[in-house]
């Protein structure tokens, strides 16, 4: 609880800095660092099910950028208060920090560029802008979670050719970085000791496609994967479509998951979005295929401030999942 | 053959509204496309004859900014404040901003890789380099 104190007192005197704006993050005196981070609130309504409200993702962020080097360090406590309502009545508190993003980069020219610690996986791309006031939507589509490692700890090298080609490649053979700060599970979606992916990215005028493919070994039980994924993304003034589908199966059993989503998002007043998206996906580990389609409106007073509200239809059940949640970059 | 008088007139006030892309001294023979400029002051291209770039803007209000802003980078303001706030999260920073363009101009004279964009008519003698003239 003193973290939060202490987490609600420093943010307003982030407000009250005079060169300060909100979502731009704060220079520390005249040196190149910067200060931000951000937080979301998110209430679940599950009808004829469970309702609860979670403190989720405060995070904080300090990067800097001198020549061709630049860092990032970001901390994150992730859920951390949850309180599910009703039926079952539950109340859980951590306030355990996690490496969220912790690495060294160095980029010596437009083609080559080196990053070396713990960094988002490039893989589609949701996973390259994954916090709730970024992405369209509170809810992540299930096969971003299900398919490929959302971070890696190691060597990441991109190959850059006239801005729009470029290959990249993913070295991991060490655990993630942060089981160095605790015995537990590690802070990823997987738990991992390896990863090698390959990808490839092509960009056009308002379209952008990704391809990816890799291995990983989870650091446990030395369950090994393999996985392919694509992705399509289109911007234009007033629309947003995105595609992604992605495939994971074991490297010595016939286990597999496979799954993609379409969502579209329309702006439709200056800071208000409609958002569709249907998906679905088919999971073997958890004996589990589930599909859903989503309605979303999000609503931005400031950029870095999001209000969102979904609804999501899970047909195979019939179940109706109501989504509300505030946002915000700082 | 009156018109022949005002012809000074309107060139005079044709560079006056004439930008440029200037760059730093050592840098000379540089000669920038507009998909090159867009892509240096988006923080996408970083390096031009292996030098790193740095480059400058006016302040919002300044309308020799939004034009250039309209003209090179093809975005609203919005879309311009939303693309840097999503960079915020990957760890860029927008252009450093300059108060004026004399104060540009005085940092591209001195700073190595500073590139900006000023009047034409600006230039002067000063030891700085065209690097694109639309």
């Amino acid at each position: 609880m003193r973290r939060i104190i202490i987490f609600i007192t420093l943010f307003p005197l982030l407000l009250l800095s005079a060169e300060y704006r909100l979502g731009e993050g704060l220079q520390i005196a005249e040196s190149p660092l910067y200060l931000g981070g951000y937080f979301s609130l998110d209430y679940s309504d599950e009808l004829n099910g469970s309702r609860s409200l979670t403190f989720n993702d405060i995070a904080l962020m300090l990067y800097g950028q001198e020549g061709a080097w630049s860092f990032m360090g970001e901390a994150e406590m992730n859920d951390v208060y949850y309180n599910q309502f009703e039926r079952n009545e539950d109340t859980n508190s951590s306030f355990e920090v996690h490496a969220e993003r912790v690495y060294v980069r160095y980029q010596p020219s437009d083609t080559w560029r080196n990053t070396l610690g713990k960094f988002n996986s490039p893989v589609g791309f949701w996973n390259l802008m994954p916090i709730n006031v970024l992405r369209a939507t509170t809810s992540s589509p299930l096969i971003t979670k299900q398919v490929f490692p959302r971070f890696t700890t190691g060597l990441g090298i991109d190959f850059t050719v006239q801005e729009a080609h470029r290959l990249t490649l993913l070295l991991q053979a060490t655990p993630d970085l942060d089981t160095l700060f605790h015995d537990t599970r590690a802070y990823n979606n997987f738990d991992i000791d390896q990863h090698f992916a390959l990808g490839y990215r092509e960009r056009f005028e308002q379209l952008t496609l990704r391809f990816n493919a890799g291995y990983f070994r989870e650091r446990l039980d030395q369950t090994a994967w393999y996985y392919g994924y694509m992705a399509l993304k289109y911007n234009s003034s007033l629309w947003e479509i995105l595609a992604e589908a992605g495939y994971r199966k074991g490297a010595d059993s016939s286990q597999r998951v496979l799954g993609g989503y379409l969502q579209v998002a329309r702006t439709v007043f200056d800071n208000h979005q409609l958002i569709v998206r249907a998906e679905g996906a088919d999971d073997d580990t958890l004996n589990k295929n589930d599909n859903l389609l989503l309605f979303g409106y999000t609503y931005r007073p400031l950029y870095p401030v999001a209000l969102k509200s979904e609804v999501q239809w899970h047909p195979q059940n019939n179940a109706t999942e109501l989504i509300f949640s505030v946002s915000v970059l700082f | 053959m009156r018109w022949l008088f005002l012809l000074p007139l309107f060139l005079i006030t044709l560079q006056a509204q004439q930008w440029v892309i200037i760059g730093h001294g050592p840098l000379q023979d540089v000669r920038l496309n507009a998909k090159e400029i867009k892509a240096i002051f988006l923080g996408k291209k970083h390096y031009v004859q292996k030098r790193r770039l740095s480059p400058l803007n006016l302040p919002p209000e300044h309308p020799l900014r939004t034009k250039f802003e309209a003209k090179v980078l093809k975005m609203s303001r919005t879309k311009i404040h939303q693309y840097w706030i999503k960079q915020h999260y990957l760890g860029k920073r927008p252009p450093k901003v300059m108060a004026s363009i004399e104060a540009l101009i005085r940092y591209v004279e001195a700073v190595d890789g500073a590139v900006a964009y000023v009047p034409l008519s600006s230039i002067g003698k000063h030891p700085i380099y065209i690097w694109y003239l639309p």
